[in-house]
């Protein structure tokens, strides 16, 4: 079995392969004098599905999602619904639309009005989220195409640290406020650029994405669904809709008689423990070191907003005008080498240099108020988790993180409670 | 309601070891194939099937050829066709090679998944939970989550801290934002401009050793004898405060230099008549101008490459890579940073201008280029990569092919075509600190380098090109700052140590040798047949440009002098260390 790991290089390379044949190659054609004339380039015609399609598909799936988690607790007729996902979503939809990256349209059209944004996108983003209020996260257990693919993938799962899998879910908040910043300064949606698996489902795509889904592919036969886990930002959202869904799964549906199965069984961290330890802080020192943190709170969010604005410089270099801007000038001053197809393109306009320039100032200025408030939503979700981690709770049972479970049905097969279970009939 | 729950943690060897051979296999075929394709990729990237060297020398004879050969036709062709073929097939295995990677994938992860199924992990202990109390864990997690903040604000800071602010202020830029936005090609101020062409040029002195820049004054009645001390066919003199070395320039009736310090630039302009200041502008700063001036000799200074004046305006070029353009008035027109060179005596390599382009010799360390922008508006026009460092001049000749840029740097001497850069000509003869400049007479061009041999480069014109080859050497006395000088029959050298040399131009036999007290700095300049050569004690040594050495005059100004001359309408403009001399005859100070 263990040969079976070193495997894990081909996949790796696999993707790096996959790039080779994204990139394109052109150079001139032939100049022929004998007369001979180029065939005509003739375009496919677009196919294109119809867009009511691919809602009523979404929300099939999601249905058939909930009724398999809750009602048929079965793994296999779930992870059948994966692959159906993965092949219409992913392979034939090629990751297009997605709900992930519709979050980014919702932003930038709440930030400007005049920002189409089309019924279906909208859709795409309220449907997963209005699923996850009533059967917690059931998008990402079956519907999306990039939790999909990593679900496949995770095929000799090993359990993180508690603590480290909990710090690294710090990570998807940045993120999501990385992507909203950006759309709203209008540097380009960040998490179409950097989707890790849009270049396996259209079979191409930059070296750099192509090498990063790889390595995560890769690193997701162990470590189950890192991107979903520890960068999605849309799973931010779905996580908190989740954390009031009123029908979330359980996992034994009836009583638990805490055999500890279920917590090998999940390989995403999310099965929470039953405390049953006494708190080692009385009640009113309990509510005195949290109202300490409450009262520290605002001053942890004011500082984390002057690191973002301090930072703002270095973060407007995702907008591509400030990059053109930092290309032109080194070209000017000759410490680059040639011209790149973005600055030769510029030099054959008419705008001359002290426009970009100020064009640049201002973007760096508006960077500096956005970068500013990212630092301070960020200051707000540490100490969020802060405070969250110092709240004194009861929990009598195992049961699913309603924030973070996937809704996967990995550990139906492991409660001995559970109907039918192997655990029972064996 | 009836449950499907298939997963029984059975296991099955032989279905177990069965799926894990095949995964096995399908990850080393993946290997395998991954390899031949990451070279086929490589060789790909590589490969550029229209620009093969072969077929780049075989187009290059064939636009030499004058008849058309059908023979060299289908050697094109077929080369092409070949390096085509090859390109395509290599992308076809390419494709080839996905589509098999990835169906060896999809088996891959089938057979894995197989195998995990057949070879179940039956439920065991738990992990987490045994190993440390709730409370605790939930202490470890706040401690990691303040310390995973603190190390993300203090990357946040770090990343702001040395992430330069690319972009100068834009206060700083304002001064050439206007002039600059003015170099939109549609503008009708610049559209209207109209530059000298060489008929123009030949008139004047616009440039570091005159028109061409090959140290040949067009100028009839030189002054022959002054004397500094008691003023004698001495116009007037001027009283300088201007540190640099470069030599005058003169179009009309202003005369332009430059001068510099660790922190300042300044342009002058001087009236021709009265000796008087015109106009004296200091550079603003331009995007990139650094804060810190580079190092630089003493030798050199801040201000060594001379001006170009190319009507109706005027550039100059400084060792911070400060480039500027103003006009007779002392307007600025628009100015740039051109990167601070890499250059350790500091940049030496003056300005030269043609029709309506500017030429900027770029040699250094790291990315050495040959510039050319409009004049006008200072867009970069076309740039050509240089090989090495040098401190030479550009000068540009006159062929019945057309107008060449000619340049010396380490290795080589090379000529380029003025309107697109394209590499003319190239002949590899010189070596070490490229200075002097080169000097062209007749259908010769000559190269002169301390430590090199000389080198006499025989020109051949033919209908639309010119080839070029080192025809003789010599390698005794040699320059290694003043440029050489053609005249006629003749190659004039004068050295730092104070020799002057006399070569003959088709043979390379010395004609003659003299010594003087003192070296030359400045370069000789040739008027009718006279040779002027100014040495660093500031005393005119003028001779006549011939195969036997016969002293004309020897003409003292008293100050040192490092500058080279101009030589316009009557008169010679001579800039020494401490003053601004303009010699006339019949001039009374």
């Amino acid at each position: 079995m263990m040969q079976m790991y070193f495997l894990l290089i081909p996949a790796t390379l696999l993707f790096f392969v996959f790039s080779v044949q994204a990139d394109e190659f052109r150079f001139p054609m032939p100049e022929f004098e004998s007369g001979y004339h180029y065939p005509e380039q003739v375009l496919p015609e677009a196919a294109l599905t119809n867009p009511w399609v691919d809602v009523l598909v979404l929300a099939l799936v999601l249905a058939l999602t909930a009724w398999i988690v809750l009602r048929r607790r079965s793994r296999r007729e779930l992870l059948a619904l994966t692959v159906f996902s993965l092949l219409y979503f992913g392979i034939w939809r090629q990751g297009c639309v997605c709900s992930v990256g519709s979050l980014q349209n919702v932003a930038v059209s709440l930030i400007d009005p005049a920002f189409p944004l089309p019924w279906v996108v909208l859709i795409f983003f309220l449907l997963p989220l209005i699923a996850a209020l009533f059967f917690g996260r059931i998008f990402c257990a079956a519907a999306c195409p990039l939790g999909a693919v990593q679900e496949l993938f995770t095929v000799f799962p090993i359990q993180l640290p508690r603590p480290l899998d909990r710090v690294l879910r710090l990570f998807p908040y940045l993120y999501l406020g990385l992507a909203v910043l950006a759309v709203c300064l209008d540097s380009g949606f960040l998490i179409c650029i950097y989707d890790p698996f849009i270049g396996l489902y259209r079979l191409g795509g930059s070296f750099n994405m192509l090498l990063a889904g790889g390595i995560l592919l890769a690193a997701g036969i162990f470590i189950g669904r890192p991107y979903c886990r520890y960068l999605c930002p849309y799973g931010v959202l779905l996580g908190w809709m989740s954390s009031f869904s009123k029908w979330h799964l359980r996992i034994p549906e009836k009583a638990c008689i805490q055999c500890k199965l279920c917590e090998e069984a999940c390989p995403y961290g999310a099965i929470d423990f039953p405390i049953t330890e006494a708190a080692p802080l009385t009640r009113e020192q309990g509510a005195k070191r949290l109202a300490l943190l409450l009262g520290i709170a605002p001053f942890i969010v004011l500082f984390c907003a002057w690191i973002g604005m301090t930072s703002h410089v270095y973060l407007a270099r995702l907008h591509p005008d400030i990059r053109l801007t930092e290309r032109v000038l080194a070209e000017e001053r000759g410490e680059v080498e040639g011209w790149t197809i973005e600055s030769e393109a510029f030099r054959s306009g008419k705008v001359p240099i002290p426009a970009l320039l100020e064009s640049a100032h201002i973007i760096q200025k508006r960077y500096k108020r956005g970068a500013a408030w990212l630092g301070a939503f960020m200051g707000v979700v540490i100490a969020g988790m802060i405070a969250r981690l110092s709240i004194v709770r009861r929990r009598a049972d195992y049961e699913a993180n309603r924030t973070y479970c996937v809704s996967c049905a990995r550990c139906f097969a492991y409660c001995p409670v559970e109907e039918e279970s192997p655990c029972v009939t064996q | 309601m009836l449950r499907n729950k298939s997963r029984n943690f059975i296991q099955k060897p032989y279905l177990f070891q069965l799926s894990a051979l095949v995964a096995f296999a399908s990850g080393l075929f993946i290997l395998i194939i991954c390899v031949l394709m990451i070279a086929n990729y490589v060789q790909i990237v590589a490969m550029d099937p229209v620009d093969q060297p072969e077929l780049l020398a075989l187009r290059e004879e064939f636009a030499r050829t004058p008849d058309l050969d059908p023979v060299m036709v289908d050697r094109i062709r077929a080369l092409d066709f070949l390096s085509r073929k090859a390109y395509f097939t290599s992308q076809t295995q390419l494709n080839t090679g996905a589509r098999l990677l990835f169906g060896a994938a999809v088996v891959f992860l089938i057979s894995m998944r197989l195998a995990a199924r057949w070879n179940p992990k039956p439920p065991g202990p738990p992990l987490q939970s045994a190993t440390k109390g709730h409370w605790g864990r939930q202490a470890l997690i706040r401690e990691l989550i303040i310390l995973s903040a603190m190390v993300l604000m203090i990357a946040a800071a770090l990343a702001a801290l040395f992430t330069p602010l690319e972009f100068p202020p834009l206060e700083q830029h304002a001064q050439t934002s206007a002039v600059e936005a003015a170099g939109d090609t549609d503008a009708p101020e610049t559209a209207a401009v109209t530059f000298p062409v060489w008929e123009d040029l030949q008139k004047q002195w616009p440039s570091f050793r005159g028109p061409g820049g090959y140290g040949l004054a067009h100028a009839e009645s030189v002054p022959l004898k002054w004397d500094g001390e008691s003023g004698k066919n001495i116009r007037w003199k001027t009283a300088l405060d201007a540190p640099g070395f470069n030599s005058p320039v003169v179009w009309g009736d202003s005369l332009f230099f430059s001068s510099a310090d660790e922190t300042k630039r300044t342009v002058h302009c001087y009236d021709t008549d009265s000796g008087e200041l015109k106009w004296m502008q200091v550079l603003p700063s331009f995007p990139g101008t650094p804060e810190t001036p580079p190092k630089v000799s003493a030798d050199t200074g801040y201000a060594a490459p001379t001006m170009v004046a190319h009507y109706p305006y005027v550039y100059a070029i400084f060792a911070n890579g400060d480039l500027a353009c103003y006009d007779f008035s002392g307007k600025l027109i628009w100015g740039k940073n051109l990167g601070v060179p890499e250059n350790h005596y500091g940049h030496a390599s003056s300005l030269i201008a043609w029709e309506n382009l500017l030429y900027i010799q770029y040699d250094q360390k790291k990315n050495p280029r040959l510039l050319a922008l409009k004049a006008d508006t200072g867009a970069p026009a076309w740039e050509v990569q240089r090989k090495k460092i040098s401190w030479a001049s550009p000068i540009i000749i006159q062929r019945t092919s057309g107008p060449q840029l000619i340049l010396a740097s380490e290795k080589d001497v090379d000529a380029y075509s003025l309107s697109d850069g394209t590499l003319l000509w190239t002949v590899q003869c010189l070596d070490g600190e490229v200075a002097p400049s080169p000097a062209y007479t007749r259908d010769r061009v000559f190269v002169g380098q301390d430590y090199a041999a000389a080198t006499a480069i025989l020109l051949h014109d033919e209908e639309s090109s010119t080839t070029a080859e080192a025809t003789w050497e010599w390698d005794d006395s040699l320059t290694d700052i003043a440029s050489p000088l053609g005249i006629g029959d003749y190659f004039i050298m004068a050295t730092s140590r104070g020799e002057i040399v006399c070569l003959n131009a088709e043979t390379g036999e010395d004609h003659w040798l003299e010594d003087f007290d003192e070296g030359f700095h400045a370069s000789p300049i040739a008027a009718g047949e006279l040779v002027y050569a100014l040495d660093v004690a500031g005393d005119m040594h003028v001779f006549k440009g011939a195969s036997d050495y016969e002293l004309a005059a020897r003409n003292s100004l008293g100050d040192k002098a490092s500058a080279t001359p101009a030589f316009l309408n009557g008169r010679i403009y001579i800039r020494t260390h401490g003053y601004l001399w303009c010699v006339e005859e019949g001039a009374e100070q």
